[in-house]
């Protein structure tokens, strides 16, 4: 309830005392009103403060609209991200090049330090951490991206660690009528989707499906890999290097909403067939494959008239993940070391014999998991200028795994010199990567958002989650805003925030090379940052965010001692410090420009070494004009530079590089259609993201690529 | 400056400034932008004759909606609340769908939703609404009025509107030849 409705008691009080008084006045007051000749009299205050809250977000936030994505031309949602300051999209290493976001020089392989949100319910699976593997979102079912740079677990809980992506779907109030869409293009890129909207006998419907499928660009080849080494050291010849990353899929993404009074109901079913990149251990694959399909349902229940000044809102979601892969570890022909345990051993010292698999290493790793949530929140804003927020939930989860391989413990010993593609079942048994388990988690939070003045607000707030597996965190927040002038906001933040270790490294077995550890703890944050956002003339807004941050616990694999395994560990603390600089300027609708620099420095706190491989700076501008009724224009530039190799690393620094994105729309073309030309990477530049040093020159991008798009509306 | 605002807002409601500060108005104070939009829009339902198709009933109120994004705030409740459009109280609404718009006598299209207004437009043409919006290209997707505001040669800043003659005409309004001569710009 606003400010607003807890004064109108006090209006209607004052209303009928003063009636008499307002009747015999109206007449009066009708006459001496402002006729519209004198209303354009009026001098105006221009505030230049941009009309959202975000501005006074307790957080360093943007916002992306789905009007800001049809602009830039975006068809999924990291295209959106990219431009979101100091965030970079790069490629995992090992899982099908999936997309890495890394904020502010914080990332791991899956994204597990970044908690992404859809309609506000994590989908961050258990096994890895992170979103679905091949995780990738259409654009056409989004409303709104909203992106948390810095720490959130103390609203959000796990994972809310270097940032919080939450996507936010349309509804039947974002979309009026039916919307088909279909576009081609590069790399035998197809898309079809379809949008509808409305008022269904007193029900907001609204439904969109997107398929998918594109061949990927062949053109990202690279000239070795690490079967290429292996090759020459063993005398064999089963590398396909050179030879292109499997960058292939087939998306199928549908959502469903249905909402009334107060209940909303969210449906999201989403599937993936792809390839695997650059194969799992940085060997091609590229008739490997990987299937995930995930389903959320999304319930919410929120009254605000239940009692005065309060506000219920009851959540509860399932989510359902089946992820398949089939993996040639090795490819076809390749003659591999197996130790006495059947498991691959390049280990030095240990006894090994090497093995001709005809057929290549096969392993066929599966999961399925079960998150069953149930959120609580309440919000009080009836006493004096405060606005309490007491939230709690529980979550409980399960994962099952299933496996067949043609290698490892309780499939092979070492002592078969040849070993073909025959897979062994291992599910169920004690030779699989991943023993069924459950993880229960329950959490308390509060928030107080405090009014000390007009000008300064103070939000504090604290959370407590205790997991069944790895026992409580406790994380702290507070922001003090400052507003003091209509064109300038001042902000300090601090915050604390955890990740949760995943069940790959609390449970992982039978791998040697990556042993789970039940002992982990949660990896720890704690974020200072500074923030002034300044709006000088009207349609400019520019800000500075400074930020600096330490890490404790980061999770890496060590050796074990005595032993030729490693195990996970609590070992690596990292800081870092940086800014970023925003700058916005529009010129009506006619023109509008976005751009923002981020720069960051971040060491491992121990050996003082840079954090590989994350950029140090990167630039973004995108320029979006409209020169005349119906025609857009857009031209895009992301910039990322300053990467630096891992101190055991010795290849030279990986080069930056700079992509060019233009575009033109022609909308509304008999009110129905709409025509679109988008070309991507415009001057075909060999961008690279690193790889591990199996695949020495790193993973180029896709090249210069085009596509065209025809929309039909109907109302 | 919230509690401020309230209070304002409080005293607006109770007519007690309303009847004091015309003239001040007038003069020197400038006033936020939102506050004299909304007084604007209030007197647009002065400046144009509805059919009696567009109502839903003899009793039916005269009705203004905000579409998308507000961005009045309650400013133009403070400057609805009480008034009438000849017999008819005047209303304020703000309809999430477009289905609920048509109703509407006026219908304020707000800036957020540009990217889609000419779908809006089309929605709402057969239906006799005066269209009002303020991006740059409202008139262009066959919107109404535009209402904007500039600098004038004192370097004051004013509002100023825009009329598309054939829009109104073609949804079934009339506008009076006050509102012609007041608009910035005519579109026929």
């Amino acid at each position: 309830m606003s400010r607003r409705d807890r004064l109108t008691p006090w209006i209607l009080a004052l209303d009928l005392a003063l009636a008499p008084l307002a009747a015999a006045q109206q007449d009066d007051a009708q006459q001496e009103d402002l006729d519209l000749e004198e209303l354009l009299e009026v001098e105006i205050e221009v505030a230049t403060g941009f009309p959202q809250p975000l501005s006074l977000a307790p957080a360093v936030a943007s916002v992306i609209t789905a009007a800001d994505i049809e602009e830039m031309g975006a068809t999924h949602l990291d295209e959106v991200l990219e431009t979101v300051p100091g965030l970079h999209v790069g490629l995992a290493k090992g899982r099908g090049l999936d997309p890495v976001y890394a904020i502010r020089g914080i990332q791991s392989s899956l994204s597990s330090q970044v908690l992404i949100l859809v309609n506000g319910v994590p989908i961050t699976q258990l096994q890895n951490g992170g979103a679905i593997l091949g995780f990738q979102l259409p654009v056409a079912s989004i409303a709104r991206v909203e992106v948390i740079r810095g720490p959130g677990s103390a609203i959000y809980g796990a994972d809310a660690f270097a940032g919080v992506i939450n996507v936010i779907t349309k509804t039947a109030a974002d979309v009026s009528g039916s919307e088909v869409g279909l576009a081609a293009g590069s790399f035998d890129n197809a898309n079809v989707w379809f949008t509808y909207g409305g008022l269904k006998k007193g029900w907001d419907v609204f439904f969109s499906a997107d398929w998918r499928r594109t061949d990927g660009d062949h053109g990202r080849v690279v000239e070795r890999d690490q079967q290429s080494a292996l090759d020459e050291v063993l005398g064999t010849d089963a590398s396909l290097a050179p030879g292109p990353l499997a960058t292939f899929y087939e998306m199928l993404d549908v959502h469903f909403g249905l909402a009334r009074g107060p209940w909303t109901l969210h449906l999201w079913g989403w599937d993936k067939d792809r390839g695997l990149g650059a194969g799992v251990a940085q060997i091609l694959d590229p008739a490997g494959e990987n299937d995930s399909s995930q389903l959320l349902a999304d319930l919410v229940y929120r009254r605000d008239d239940l009692a005065e000044s309060w506000v219920f809102t009851e959540r509860w979601s399932y989510l359902a993940i089946d992820q398949k892969n089939d993996f040639r570890i090795f490819p076809p022909g390749a003659v591999v070391p197996i130790a006495a345990d059947g498991s691959v051993s390049f280990e030095p010292g240990v006894p090994a014999n090497l093995v001709l698999f005809p057929d290549g290493v096969i392993g066929r790793p599966g999961e399925k998991e079960n998150h069953l949530s149930f959120d609580s929140v309440a919000a009080f804003d009836g006493y004096a200028d405060h606005r309490w927020r007491l939230n709690a939930g529980l979550v409980l989860q399960d994962i099952s795994t299933d496996e067949q391989k043609n290698f490892g413990p309780g499939v092979i010993d070492g002592t078969q010199l040849v070993v073909d593609g025959t897979l062994t079942d291992v599910t169920g048994t004690d030779f699989v990567f991943l023993e069924d388990n459950e993880r229960d988690h329950y959490y308390f939070s509060l928030q107080d958002e405090w009014s000390i003045s007009g000008a300064w607000q103070l939000t504090a707030g604290v959370r407590y989650d205790r997991f069944s597996d790895f026992g409580g965190t406790f994380n702290p927040r507070a922001a003090l805003v400052w507003s003091g002038r209509h064109d300038l906001t001042a902000k300090l933040l601090y915050g604390s925030a955890f990740r949760a270790p995943s069940f790959g490294q609390l449970f992982a077995i039978n791998n040697p090379a990556g042993l789970g550890n039940p002992k982990l703890d949660p990896e720890e944050i704690d974020t200072l940052e500074l923030v002034f956002d300044y709006h000088p003339v009207l349609g400019l807004r520019t800000a500075v965010n400074l930020f600096t941050y330490r890490i404790d616990g980061l999770i890496d694999l060590v050796p074990d001692p005595d032993a030729t395994s490693a195990t996970a560990q609590n070992v690596n603390d990292q800081r870092g410090h940086g800014f970023e600089l925003e700058l916005e300027w529009e010129r009506g609708d006619t023109f509008r420009l976005d751009s923002n620099f981020a720069w960051q420095r971040s060491e491992d706190e121990v050996t003082g070494a840079r954090i590989a491989e994350v950029a140090g700076r990167q630039l973004y501008f995108g320029a979006f004009w409209r020169p005349r009724r119906g025609v857009h224009l857009f031209a895009q530039a992301h910039w990322i530079a300053d990467r630096h190799r891992a101190p055991d690393d010795l290849r030279p620094p990986l080069d930056d590089y700079l992509l060019v994105n233009l575009g033109i729309r022609r909308g509304r073309v008999g009110r129905r259609w709409d025509f679109s030309f988008i070309a991507r990477n415009v001057f075909d530049e060999i961008g690279r993201e690193p790889s591990d040093s199996g695949i020495p020159d790193d993973f180029p991008l896709a090249g210069r690529a085009v596509f065209a798009e025809i929309r039909f509306h109907v109302r | 400056m919230l509690r401020a605002g309230a209070t304002l807002a409080m005293l607006l409601s109770c007519g007690l400034i309303h009847a004091a500060t015309p003239a001040a108005q007038a003069d020197a104070t400038p006033q936020p932008e939102y506050r004299v939009k909304a007084k604007i829009l209030r007197s647009f339902a002065s400046y144009v004759e509805w059919p009696e198709s567009a109502y839903g009933g003899p009793d039916a109120p005269f009705t203004i909606c905000i579409f998308g994004a507000d961005p009045f705030g309650t400013e133009i409740d403070e400057a609805m609340a009480g008034r009438r459009n000849g017999e008819r109280p005047m209303a304020v609404r703000r309809p999430r769908h477009l289905e609920e718009a048509r109703e509407c006598q006026i219908v304020f299209v707000s800036r957020a939703e540009r990217h889609r207004q000419a779908a809006i437009l089309a929605g709402l043409e057969d239906r006799p609404i005066l269209t009002v919006g303020e991006s740059d290209w409202f008139i262009q997707d066959g919107g109404g009025i535009r209402l904007a505001i500039g600098r004038n040669r004192e370097g004051k800043t004013k509002a100023h509107f825009e009329v598309n003659v054939k829009a109104l005409r073609e949804a079934g309004l009339e506008a009076r030849s006050r509102l012609l001569i007041l608009a910035a710009k005519i579109y026929r």
